[in-house]
């Protein structure tokens, strides 16, 4: 036993440095240690991030900034027409890795940078003032919800300055960074210090303090859209995607190191509450960053001997296909419609107020580390089992009656919580618990259906292959162009019904029994409905399993045609294929009759040895 | 299905859309579908349909969040209702008739009555005027106006007073419910202290504004002096003297409903001998203060009635009382003890809210003890 033990030590100690070549292994011990301790702080780092973000949800506007809720949706809304813009810009931006012909290169840069400067001078000069006092627009300007005339024009040149500036970085920091450090660090290096910066300005800067809501509202949105420019996820963690050319080395890097980091993980979130109140000021003035810069610093120094191992050509090889062909061949894909129709009737419950930070933080009242064993650790691990039974738990139902069973589970519990707010208002604590377990076994009996959700995002990338040769998946995004409008739209009846209940910059009005009751219960009945609807669309989905391995078949014969010389695009006939007389959704109707082969049991194999 | 089974298992070509019709990256024309077949028609449909999702969607979404500056409801009985106000920068609102627009008042349609809400989180208005046929105000319905100095009411209106800019409901013409206390009234008492001319009507306030001004900022820009201490200028002091405190009208038996909320410069505040009842959230958020004597009569305290009055450092609550609502002393942490004049086994007959103690933090939440038989203080 200690021999082995020693064998063992003096191995790590052999191929501390450098890995053992003979095993086809790449990755040294040393960076077995550097991806740990690298992944475990970039979480580290991620951790107070989750506290920062422009959203009535966020602690430090909802404590500090007294912002109007309807402005958040006002935003969204103002971005909207130019999002177009920005989207296709960046399809072409990301398809090539930055990597553009010089004359489109110039073009975008152009576009970018006269974005930046018309944003420039969008918030140095206040533009409303050039509008005639009597002028329709500015009267219209005046009279929206949460913002004014002057407001609009520099909320409309943050999004200018952000979009375009980013844009043009991205570019930049590709073509020098991405050849030195790879796809996925290059970002650490690039963000690290204006996150450090920034994330000590939005503790310190006193924004909140400005006694004008307007001009408070666009510096607080400049302020944060700065902050979100800069990127800090989790890119130690993608590294290990490309760790190696070696699939197993990649795997037991992806299974040990990265694994017990996400544990570390849950340490991080558990702490950070337990460390401050998020209604005083101090703890985004010490604790967010206190807890961001080391580790943010501890990361870089880890990650710098991480590599990326699998050799990627710098533009993606693969088909260009024309705006035209990509935009008609999504449209055409049934399911996609169906995800849509279904995410468009979802939106009826966008913009209520995140229950369960109701819960704790106005029913409950919890704080410190009662708020952090109830809200980080019992409420983050309601997904963890059933996430682990998960592939079980689909290998017996199809995808449509998951997702049904998920729209029913989240009808059950809107419904609970309705019940709960109705007959146990009087009862505060009981209430908020009730209301708790009811958000917690929601969390615990859909997470197969998350799941199965995720997996068919996959399996529908499949399916677009499957029909138009390619997987389309920036084009898919074209949805996103109708349904984005609309579901600002319906979105915004809930905020405005909350403003009418008295829900708007001063979230003070929930300790209020009869006013928390109202602003909780109007969005989960629209909620309600919403999930009732969203059964309907579900049911015509006849995507399921057999539909899916026979595309996966069909794309198999595909290569093996591929390399006998038969492409789809260069073929003239000649080749003996099954008749595609019934064909719903480009899939032969008598497949649901074909018996696919199915992996041996692991009896068989018993049997065999 | 034998044979269909049987042609995959031998390796024969399953259907594959892809071969069935020749692909072409690029949208072509397709005469068999005519007009609407055609590769540029197809296009320009897309384009069309986009822009007219996006369209009408902004259209409806820009509408629906674009606020007219009044919303009355009509009562039924030929009155009217304040239902919301957005008066964006507007110091001033007029609570009395109907109004355009133009903020032109329609005297045939006299208001009154104030929804719970019509203004919610108004940072701008610094008056309000209420006219004399409004009856009921909800003790919602100025919720979080920041910057509210005071209350005006109309000298013939027979429901409500509001002496030195603090409202009160009136029953036959005595003042018996604390409605609001203006979040900034303590600087309106200061300034008219100093010899500040109250505005009698919308037309005076703004020389009011341009008079309390620059009080406000010098109290604001006030610099340490050579020992680095702050002195005080004349505002200071006569705000330490008159804005720091305020004794509600003898008359009075009720505070009401977020009556005091955020009045957070108020440290001490004397209540009547008749107080019956403090509402929900009635000093809610008054961080500073210190002092408030619950008299002998006291029957209920609202739930969050003293929430995160840090400066309290006693509070002593009567034998009368017979309900406490939850909540009602959250945050109150710098309370060493609660002393209640009623025995343990008195409170078994009061309806006690959850929670209802201070609580102090150690590793968890912690509730304050409470002593009982106590006595009250003479000071």
């Amino acid at each position: 036993m200690a021999g082995k033990a020693k064998n063992a030590l003096s191995y790590v100690r052999a191929h501390w440095k450098t890995a053992d070549a003979s095993k086809g292994h790449h990755v040294s011990f040393r960076e077995y240690l550097d991806i740990f301790m690298g992944v475990t702080f970039n979480y580290g780092a991620q951790a107070p991030l989750g506290y920062i973000g422009f959203s009535a949800g966020c602690f430090l506007i909802m404590y500090h900034y007294d912002l109007p809720y309807l402005a958040f949706s006002v935003i969204s809304l103002i971005g909207i027409p130019l999002s177009y813009l920005w989207n296709i810009l960046g399809w072409l931006v990301a398809d090539n890795l930055g990597f553009m012909p010089k004359k489109t290169e110039r073009t975008v840069y152009g576009i970018y940078l006269t974005a930046v400067a018309l944003a420039l001078v969008l918030l140095i000069f206040d533009v409303s003032v050039f509008l005639p006092a009597d002028s329709r627009l500015l009267v219209f300007l005046n009279s929206l919800s949460g913002i004014n005339a002057k407001s609009f024009f520099k909320i409309f040149g943050v999004q200018l300055l952000c979009s375009g500036f980013s844009g043009a970085r991205g570019i930049f920091w590709r073509k020098i960074l991405v050849p030195k450090y790879g796809r996925y660090k290059y970002m650490l290096y690039s963000d690290v210090i204006q996150k450090c910066v920034l994330i000590i300005l939005i503790g310190w800067l006193p924004i909140y303090n400005v006694t004008d809501v307007n001009d408070r509202l666009w510096m607080a949105y400049l302020l944060f859209s700065l902050f979100g420019l800069y990127d800090f996820s989790n890119r130690v963690e993608s590294c290990t995607q490309v760790i190696s050319p070696n699939p197993e080395e990649r795997m037991i890097v992806r299974a040990y190191p990265v694994k017990i980091a996400h544990l570390l993980n849950s340490v991080f979130a558990a702490v950070i509450p337990v460390l401050g109140a998020f209604d005083d000021i101090n703890f985004f003035r010490w604790v967010i960053p206190g807890v961001f810069i080391p580790c943010a610093l501890i990361t870089l120094y880890f990650v710098r001997n991480v590599k990326e191992r699998i050799p990627q050509p710098p533009i993606e090889k693969k088909q260009q296909v024309s705006f035209w062909y990509g935009i008609f061949s999504v449209l055409r894909n049934k399911y996609h419609r169906l995800n849509t129709i279904s995410g468009l009737i979802d939106s009826l419950g966008n913009g209520m107020i995140g229950l369960s930070t109701v819960i704790f933080l106005y029913t409950l009242r919890l704080s410190g580390l009662e708020y952090s064993l109830v809200a980080s650790l019992l409420w983050a691990f309601r997904g963890t089992i059933p996430a682990l039974l998960s592939p079980i738990v689909l290998k017996h139902f199809s995808f449509r009656q998951m997702a049904i069973y998920k729209q029913i589970v989240e009808v059950i519990s809107t419904l609970m919580s309705i019940l709960a707010l109705t007959f146990l208002g009087d009862n505060i604590i009981l209430c908020g618990w009730v209301l708790f377990a009811s958000l917690w076994i929601r969390g615990f009996v859909i997470e197969p259906a998350n799941f199965a959700k995720s997996d068919m995002g996959a399996r529908l990338n499949d399916y677009q292959m499957y029909l138009s040769g390619e997987r389309m998946e920036n084009f898919t995004g074209v949805y996103g162009w109708f349904t984005s409008p609309i579901t600002t739209f319906v979105g915004l009846i809930i905020p405005v019904l909350l403003l009418h209940n008295g829900f708007n910059s001063n979230w003070d009005v929930l300790f209020l029994d009869d006013a928390r009751f109202d602003i909780l219960v109007i969005p989960l009945i629209f909620d309600l409905v919403g999930h009732a609807l969203m059964i309907i669309p579900y049911i015509f989905w006849d995507y399921n399993t057999p539909q899916y391995l026979y595309a996966m078949k069909v794309l198999q014969q595909r290569a093996q045609l591929a390399e006998e010389g038969y492409t789809p695009a260069t073929y003239e006939g000649g080749l003996d294929f099954e008749e595609g007389d019934d064909v719903k959704n480009g899939l032969p109707a008598h497949i649901r009759h074909l018996k696919f082969e199915k992996p041996p049991k692991k009896e068989k194999q018993k049997v065999a040895k | 299905m034998e044979n269909e089974t049987k042609r995959i298992s031998e390796g024969k070509l399953l259907y594959d859309p892809l071969f069935d019709k020749k692909p072409d990256v690029k949208i072509q024309d397709d005469p068999t579908k005519g007009f609407f077949g055609k590769a540029i028609v197809k296009k320009a449909g897309f384009v069309v349909l986009l822009l007219c999702f996006v369209g009408i969607s902004m259209f409806f979404s820009f509408n629906s969040i674009a606020k007219d500056l009044y919303a009355f409801a009509e009562n039924g009985d030929g009155t009217y209702m304040l239902d919301e106000y957005h008066g964006g920068n507007r110091k001033v609102l007029e609570v009395d008739f109907v109004r355009s627009e133009e903020d032109v008042p329609d005297t045939t349609k006299p208001v009154t009555s104030v929804r719970r809400f019509a203004v919610c989180c108004d940072e701008s208005v610094n008056f309000i005027f209420v006219g004399k046929d409004v009856e009921v105000i909800d003790s919602k319905a100025f919720y979080t106006c920041k910057n509210l100095y005071a209350v005006i009411v109309d000298a013939e209106n027979k429901n409500f007073v509001a002496p030195d800019g603090v409202l009160y409901k009136c029953v036959d013409g005595v003042a018996t419910e604390l409605v609001l206390y203006p979040t900034n009234n303590s600087n309106y008492r200061t300034a008219l202290a100093m010899g500040v001319k109250a505005p009698a009507t919308a037309e005076d306030v703004p020389a009011f504004i341009e008079a309390i001004t620059p009080l406000l900022e010098a109290e604001k820009n006030a610099a340490p002096n050579e020992d680095g201490k702050m002195t005080k200028n004349e505002f200071d002091l006569r705000f330490d003297e008159i804005g720091t405190k305020y004794e509600i009208l003898s008359t009075v038996t009720a505070v009401g409903e977020l009556s005091f909320a955020y009045a957070d410069r108020l440290q001490q505040v004397t209540v009547p001998d008749g107080l019956v009842s403090i509402g929900n959230l009635g000093f809610f958020k008054c961080h500073q203060l210190q002092e408030i004597d619950l008299p002998d009569g006291l029957v209920a305290i609202g739930s969050d009635a003293f929430t995160e009055c840090h400066g309290l450092t006693d509070i002593f609550i009567p034998a009368s009382v017979a309900f406490i609502g939850h909540h009602a002393f959250n945050k109150c942490d710098n309370v060493p003890v609660v002393r209640m004049a009623a025995s343990e086994e008195a409170t078994e007959d009061m309806e006690l809210g959850q929670l209802w103690k201070p609580q102090r933090r150690k590793v968890l939440m912690k509730d304050i003890e409470v002593v009982y038989n106590a006595a009250r203080e003479v000071q």
